[in-house]
């Protein structure tokens, strides 16, 4: 294949992608600049890789570099200029939901990576325990062990959150 | 765990619509390079007859001794020896070697870029990325695949140093190790790079991020040495066995030599139960002149060099 003929693939791959993948990477680094930096490394690698995986396992493909990628690598990465701006996102419509009061990305941050890893792909790709053991080469009761550490801190989180928000 | 609040937790992560910025034409651009760095031969005529010659004789790889020159031949040229042992893996060994001459200029300048064996592989940081490659087996290739940080975020000399380092890489068809001091050369059409070791045994290793977290003056420390390793959180010391191959560590046999005298407040035992565990089941190493990166299947240790 023509490096023609790939771009032109790779870019409309890229538009269909570019949503999914940049808020895993959000979830997954907490970080806007450092989830910039995590999806554009692993849509290089993707290219590399696109005549093996094009094109129905291109997305599958993606989302396992990147979750299996050292993400903290990039949060600590001393030549990342700092960016000023925040994150894009919607105006609040006054709801209370956690991801607009604080944003869930955030509180996914701060637990390990692993756990991290773990709820982005149970709770946001819906993928079954046994799923994301296969997706990070881990063995199923460690899937389970660290979403259940997962949800827990996370759990902890928001109850602390909202009875500080409550004066309580 | 209650199904509420996991159906709550999907809810929220449903709602996080932020938006990640993405430059596609900088992907395409660093993908084409990616493949044409693949792409990439090595002399294995000469390689391979420097490795029968190491391995015949072992005082050529000594500190005692000075200077390994291997043949020079084009990279589409064939194994013309019986090695059987990829060299340059016996070469490189478990060191971490930092870029410290380009074709006569130094280059030492941080961020450093590195190169160390990591099993059949090689990989190392850039000034922007890292980048990992394969180690020639016989009759093949050397390839190159560069993960690298974004372009936006990457000041354009630093940029243009990774580039013109994987290029001169790629180039490479003979090499030149020399000991007291270590020095490997590689050389190539498009320049000669000059690497120098760096170890992490000997340095005082304080950690300055825990779980991606900055914590200042942790009092949680690490010093390697060979095969053993020991430090101090600011309740207990400890010692351990430490067992490397390249970039794979792992922390075995770790004991307590010394408890305190008062009560350990519970927010610095949890920190320092913390670090056990991390330290306990390491697998990876990544080291720079400045910082040593352990990495385990639940999160990582950052440090920094003590004092």
């Amino acid at each position: 294949m023509g490096h023609g003929a790939r771009d032109a693939e790779f870019t409309a791959f890229m538009a269909g992608a570019q949503r999914s993948l940049g808020r895993t990477a959000w979830l997954l680094t907490g970080e806007r600049e450092a989830a910039a930096d995590l999806l554009q490394a692993t849509l290089v690698k993707t290219y590399v890789a696109w005549p093996r995986i094009h094109p129905d396992g291109a997305m599958a493909y993606a989302r396992r570099v990147m979750v299996n990628d050292n993400v903290d690598r990039y949060r600590a990465r001393p030549a990342t200029v700092p960016v000023a701006e925040p994150p894009e996102r919607p105006v609040p419509d006054g709801s209370d939901s956690l991801a607009e009061r604080e944003g869930i990305g955030r509180l996914l941050a701060s637990l390990p990576v692993q756990q991290r890893r773990v709820v982005v792909l149970r709770y946001l790709h819906d993928l079954s325990e046994k799923a994301v053991a296969a997706e990070l080469r881990l063995p199923l009761g460690t899937v389970k062990s660290s979403a259940a550490r997962g949800l827990a801190a996370l759990r902890a989180a928001i109850e602390h959150d909202e009875a500080m928000r409550s004066g309580r | 765990m209650s199904v509420d609040f996991e159906d709550r937790l999907r809810a929220e992560l449903d709602a996080d619509q932020v938006t990640i910025p993405l430059d596609e034409d900088a992907v395409l651009a660093r993908g084409r390079a990616s493949v044409r760095n693949r792409r990439v031969g090595w002399a294995l005529a000469g390689v391979a007859a420097l490795a029968v010659a190491v391995m015949a004789v072992p005082g050529l790889v000594s500190r005692s001794t000075t200077g390994v020159i291997a043949p020079v031949a084009s990279p589409t040229a064939g194994v013309g020896s019986g090695a059987t042992v990829p060299l340059p893996k016996e070469i490189l060994g478990s060191t971490t070697w930092r870029l410290s001459a380009e074709t006569g200029e130094w280059v030492g300048t941080a961020p450093e870029i590195t190169l160390v064996a990591d099993g059949d592989e090689i990989v190392g940081n850039l000034g922007c990325g890292t980048y990992t490659g394969q180690i020639p087996l016989r009759g093949a290739d050397w390839t190159f695949e560069a993960s690298v940080a974004a372009s936006h975020s990457c000041p354009y000399q630093t940029n243009a140093r990774d580039t013109r380092y994987l290029e001169t890489l790629n180039g490479v068809t003979s090499y030149e190790f020399a000991s007291d001091p270590d020095r490997l050369s590689l050389e190539g059409s498009r320049g000669t790079l000059v690497f120098e070791p760096i170890s992490a045994d000997g340095v005082t290793w304080q950690v300055i991020r825990l779980d991606g977290q900055d914590v200042e003056g942790s009092g949680l420390t690490l010093v390697v040495d060979g095969g053993d390793a020991h430090g101090s959180t600011v309740c207990v010391d400890f010692v351990a066995n430490v067992a490397r191959d390249g970039t794979k560590w792992s922390v075995t046999n770790r004991q307590n030599v010394r408890g305190t005298e008062v009560p350990c407040p519970l927010e610095t035992s949890n920190r320092m139960n913390r670090y056990f565990d991390l330290l306990d089941q390491v697998t990876r190493a990544t080291l720079t002149p400045e910082n040593l990166i352990l990495t385990g299947s639940d999160g990582s240790l950052e440090f920094g060099r003590k004092g």
